[in-house]
């Protein structure tokens, strides 16, 4: 493992960080919290999951993101008939030279926008979620590195239930963080009707970015050097340990889920400014980093009920155990 | 109920619970009793505040007067009683003021002082207290403190010591409770379980602790002579005479005793033919003089008690043996004293003094010998035996230092206990007990002949005709025994013709009937007119059998009398005249269970001394095995190897046990970052001890909540210090999980401010921490 991070580049970090969330914030109202997550998803090399209904936002997130650190982005909306290689990209023959060409998919952008990831067939699905993984696509035999920083942003809807594939929780588990946007607050929602037309779509146009895609991948590392005091990776275990004894959960927390909230309790400490990982941050995680990885064991056919069982779970077994320290 | 209403109703059962108590031991007379309840069913209904309450108040200064001129009577009437104080004044004294105080509970000192005269209360009957009664009243006042002192606690807490901080820039204000003490939730079902539970926990330790905390006993203090409330006295003569009902309904237990030749009988009707022919020889008299029996012999007549000192006892008691001096002496001095019959030949009694005022050893017909038990460990006192006359052995206080002087006269030998062994003479006539009565020296039982001259001559002459022809003593008691027997009936109810001077005449002339007083009394002097020695004999015939203490209870009802006769070679023969009356020799189960308490309350709580915790832990050595086998040294005793075998095993198992719960805790605890190193750095010391300060005022860091929680918790309900709480966090926090190394600048500044914290009460309730 590399040396720790020293305690003043984690403030100039944080300082990075907050300057991605300013920016953001000026053409997405009310929602630092949905923006933090986001850049913790990114920091954390992670992806993100928006479980919401259409229309709060999640595209203007999304284009917001990217315009910020000023990569490239892509937006599929996923429907039925799409097919894998309109996500990873297809081999053409060019009739010129006579030879396969790639012509790389969706995928190929920094910022990647899946928009209601549950509309299309499991295939299409796993194309993209393995591509996630990977940080890489393999198409007729050649592998095609994808871009970094990567950061895919996946939306689904939970309340809709005809013609959806929904998402099987080892695929969720994919997710680094799944979130939900909401509506906005009254007062936010009142001044969005208020200001000029047009305005939210010429402010995201004129959005430009604040750092560099170097300065990502730089606070990537950075957060990889975050420090975790043993008494808490204990902690972590102990938790995913209660969660996969819980007599709630048919499917607890795996090392997957483990690493995740590790990498997302580093991220949010050095958003914070800190070189180490606090309880504080790996508690604050805990909902959106795991409760879209348990499986209940007395599964509802509720998307919405599911999700509030889990979370509620999870709380009570985070309410049992002892902090270290 | 209510907090209040709950906390007035367990007050007034305490003090009720109290006066109980005290009224069991029976030193509070039913006036006194009926005015305290009376007085305390008035006060209920005054409640202070009211106008009546107010009233009270203000008549505060003629209580106060009333209460300390009744304080100087008592203590005038305790001085005067000296050197034996009396209590009773003393007691009605803390009755007095339990009324005053009933009527005063305006404020929490009040109930306390309510609670403290409740207690001298129970003191007070604790002393007094004989009954077995006392310790199912005392359990119930215990039950009563435990939830009265909490309840009482809670109120002084919130009343005096409730405080709120309205405004910041002022004091805290005491809040009005009343909201509180109304309040229904505070008291409910589980409180009251789980306080009784408690109590009765304690009550439990508090019983180990009686059974096996080193003790002296109350004797070395006063003396030993207790306060008996039922006393049997066998005074020095018996008079006939009286008429009317003899009462036999007067069943106080006059003493127990433990057989083993009974209790080793296969059957309760075997028992209860053993029993009935159980003559429990006492008091003896040998002159008989208008209608009365005295003790008048001289002092060679003195039954003698040798000691012996050839089989010394485990235990360290004595035994001595009863010889009467009419036995034979052995004509040459030099071959030693006369051969004993063996203790393993007789009847052993263990025979528990009960309630019994005489100085006389009561024993089976006839004591072969007594053991008396060691001098208490405690104790300066020494239960001894004294000779008397006529066989009779008496019992006696002695120092318990070397000289052995006897102390004082004591009555009452209530608790004594003592060992007997006994041989009846009718089954084991022993030929060389006596001597021939034309060998003996010329008038050397003339007091057992003496009639007085008072008696008319016409008995003489019935006693001539009725034993005629019978040459032998034998013979003659057989005529008389069976004449008596065959003219007169028994009966309780007597009837007394007056013109007859000597109610023995009337009885034998005259009456038809008579209980045993008078047929022994007739037998003896007619026996004496006839030229047989007689002497007149106070006891018991037979008692009850208690399954459950496998013990025999004599109680007043079986008091006999019988006569002794000497019939030469065959010594002094017991002769009973009376016709057997039925009387049944067993208890109903209900009375044996309670006759078996009472025996054990007796043996076990109030005469519990360091002998008895000796022998209580010897038994609980023999059941497990501890006894020794050599017995003649019982002080050092190897434990058997079963038994060390088994306390191995007992050893083994419970280091198991914690073996097991520590590694069942050890995570959670490495977790929760209770197992800190020795090499823990001064920041981390400096926040736990901010921790255990913290505590010490109610504020608890919850294993679940991280430290910067904690601090946000405690600055969210400003807690004095809060702020500083927050630094020490912070560093605390890096130095923890961030593993940086605190400038020790640093850690000093923030120690210096530590005393600060958490000091002054916290504004409002301390908010739980998240569950």
């Amino acid at each position: 493992m590399t040396a720790f991070l020293a305690a003043e580049y984690a403030a100039s970090s944080a300082e990075l960080i907050q300057r991605i969330e300013a920016n953001i914030a000026k053409v997405i109202r009310g929602k630092p919290a949905a923006i933090w997550s986001a850049v913790m998803a990114l920091v954390a090399r992670g992806h993100l999951l928006i479980e919401d209904v259409p229309g709060v936002g999640k595209t203007t997130l999304a284009r917001a993101f990217a315009a910020s650190i000023g990569g490239t982005f892509h937006r599929v909306q996923f429907t039925s008939d799409l097919l894998p290689s309109d996500i990873i990209g297809v081999s053409v023959l060019d009739p010129k030279t006579g030879h396969f060409e790639f012509r790389p998919g969706a995928i190929f952008a920094n910022v990647v926008l899946a928009d209601e990831i549950n509309r299309t067939t499991p295939r299409t699905q796993s194309a993209l979620l393995e591509a996630m993984n990977d940080g890489q696509v393999s198409v007729d035999g050649r592998t095609h590195k994808l871009e970094q920083p990567f950061l895919v942003i996946a939306t689904q809807n939970p309340e809709e239930h005809y013609g959806t594939y929904p998402l099987p929780e080892s695929q969720m588990d994919r997710f680094i963080l799944r979130i939900r946007l909401g509506y906005p607050a009254a007062e936010d929602e009142k001044r969005l009707l208020l200001e000029a037309p047009g305005v939210s779509g010429e402010s995201l146009s004129k959005l430009s970015p604040v750092l560099l895609l170097r300065d990502i991948i730089g606070l990537q590392e950075a957060a990889d050097r975050v420090r975790l005091a043993p008494e808490l990776a204990e902690y972590i275990v102990a938790v995913a340990h209660e969660t996969r004894h819980s007599p709630f959960l048919s499917l607890g927390i795996s090392p997957r889920g483990e690493l995740a909230w590790r990498n997302v309790a580093r991220a949010v400490a050095l958003a914070d400014g800190r070189e180490f990982v606090l309880p504080d941050d790996l508690k604050a995680m805990a909902l959106p980093t795991l409760a879209h990885r348990l499986i209940l064991s007395n599964q509802l056919d509720s998307t919405t009920r599911t999700r509030e069982e889990a979370e509620r779970v999870l709380t009570e077994i985070l309410n049992r155990a002892p902090i270290p320290g | 109920m209510r907090f209040q209403a709950v906390h007035k109703l367990v007050s007034y059962l305490l003090a009720a619970a109290a006066v109980t108590l005290v009224t069991t031991s029976g030193a509070v007379p039913l006036p006194t009793l009926g005015l305290i309840v009376l007085v305390g069913v008035l006060s209920w209904f005054v409640e202070p505040g009211t106008r009546m309450g107010s009233l009270l108040d203000r008549a505060g200064l003629v209580f106060n007067v009333g209460a300390l001129s009744f304080f100087a009577l008592s203590l005038f009437e305790v001085v005067r009683s000296f050197p034996q104080p009396d209590l009773t004044p003393v007691l009605n004294l803390v009755l007095f003021l339990l009324g005053y105080k009933l009527f005063h509970r305006r404020g929490n000192r009040d109930y306390l002082q309510l609670y403290i005269l409740s207690f001298l209360l129970v003191l007070g009957a604790a002393w007094l207290a004989q009954s077995v009664l006392f310790v199912v009243g005392f359990s119930a006042y215990v039950v009563l403190a435990t939830w009265t002192l909490i309840l009482f606690h809670l109120r002084r807490e919130i009343e005096d010591n409730y405080l709120v901080k309205h405004r910041r820039d002022a004091d805290s204000e005491k809040v009005t409770a009343a909201r509180v003490l109304n309040s229904r939730r505070v008291v409910g079902g589980a409180f009251f379980a789980v306080t009784a539970l408690v109590a009765v926990g304690v009550l439990a330790g508090s019983g180990l602790v009686f059974a096996f905390v080193p003790r002296i006993g109350l004797g070395f203090l006063s003396g030993g002579v207790r306060h008996h409330a039922t006393l049997i006295g066998f005074s020095t003569e018996v008079t006939l005479g009286h008429h009317g009902v003899l009462s036999s309904d007067n069943d106080t237990v006059v003493l127990r005793a433990r057989v083993p030749r009974i209790a080793a009988l296969p059957d309760d009707a075997a028992r209860g033919r053993a029993i009935s022919s159980l003559y429990w020889r006492g008091t003896v008299y040998d002159t008989y003089q208008n209608g009365r029996w005295l003790t008048a012999v001289e002092k060679r007549e003195k039954t003698i008690l040798s000691k012996d000192y050839l089989h010394p006892q485990d235990d360290g008691s004595t035994v001595w043996y009863v010889e009467s001096p009419q036995a034979p002496r052995d004509p040459l001095p030099t071959r030693g004293p006369r051969p004993r019959i063996p203790l393993s030949q007789t009847d052993e009694q263990e025979i528990t003094v009960v309630g019994l005022s005489s100085p006389v050893a009561f024993a089976l017909d006839q004591p072969i010998a007594f053991r008396m038990p060691q001098a208490r460990l405690s104790s300066w006192r020494q239960l001894g035996l004294e000779p008397r006359a006529s066989g009779e052995v008496g019992l006696v206080v002695r120092s318990a230092r070397p000289d052995g002087q006897a102390m004082g006269d004591t009555h009452d030998f209530s608790g004594a206990q003592y060992f007997a062994y006994s041989r009846d003479p009718l089954f084991h006539p022993d030929l060389h007990g006596g001597i021939p009565l034309g060998d003996m020296e010329a008038g050397a039982l003339d007091n057992y002949l003496r009639v007085p001259l008072s008696l008319s001559g016409r008995l003489g002459e019935l006693a001539t005709s009725v034993a005629k022809g019978k040459p032998t003593a034998l013979g003659k008691v057989r005529a008389i025994v069976d004449w008596l027997r065959s003219t007169h009936g028994y009966t309780t109810n007597l009837q007394r013709n007056e013109r007859i001077a000597d109610p023995l005449e009337d009885f034998i002339f005259t009456q038809t009937a008579g209980h045993c007083e008078y047929f022994a009394s007739a037998a003896a002097v007619m026996l004496r007119l006839v030229g047989v020695p007689t002497r007149y004999v106070n006891g018991f015939l037979g008692g009850e059998w208690n399954e459950f203490g496998e013990h025999i209870t004599v109680r007043d009802n079986r008091a006999h009398s019988w006569v002794e006769a000497y019939l030469g070679a065959l010594g002094w023969v017991r002769v009973d005249a009376t016709p057997a009356a039925p009387i049944p020799t067993r208890m109903g189960r209900l009375r044996q269970i309670f006759d078996s308490v009472d025996q054990f309350w007796g043996r076990w709580v109030i005469d519990y001394d360091a002998n008895r915790q000796l022998e209580l832990a010897r038994k609980l050595g023999r059941q497990m095995g501890l006894q020794s086998k050599a017995a003649g040294h019982p002080p050092i005793s190897w434990p058997s190897k079963k038994v060390v075998a088994l306390l191995a095993v007992a050893l083994a198992a419970a280091v198991a046990a914690w073996a097991l719960a520590r590694r069942r805790w050890q995570p959670r605890r490495a977790a929760a970052g209770g197992a800190r190193q020795r090499g823990e750095p001064p920041i981390a010391r400096l926040y736990h001890r901010a921790l255990g300060r913290l505590a010490g005022k109610g504020w608890f860091r919850a294993t679940t909540e991280t430290p910067r929680e904690f601090a946000s918790r405690l600055g969210k309900a400003a807690v004095p210090g809060a702020d500083l709480l927050a630094r020490l966090t912070e560093h605390y926090e890096a130095s923890r999980y961030g593993d940086r190394v605190i400038d020790a600048a640093v850690v000093e500044d923030l120690g210096r401010d530590l005393s600060s914290l958490g000091v002054g009460r916290p504004p409002a309730a301390a908010p739980a921490p998240p569950a």
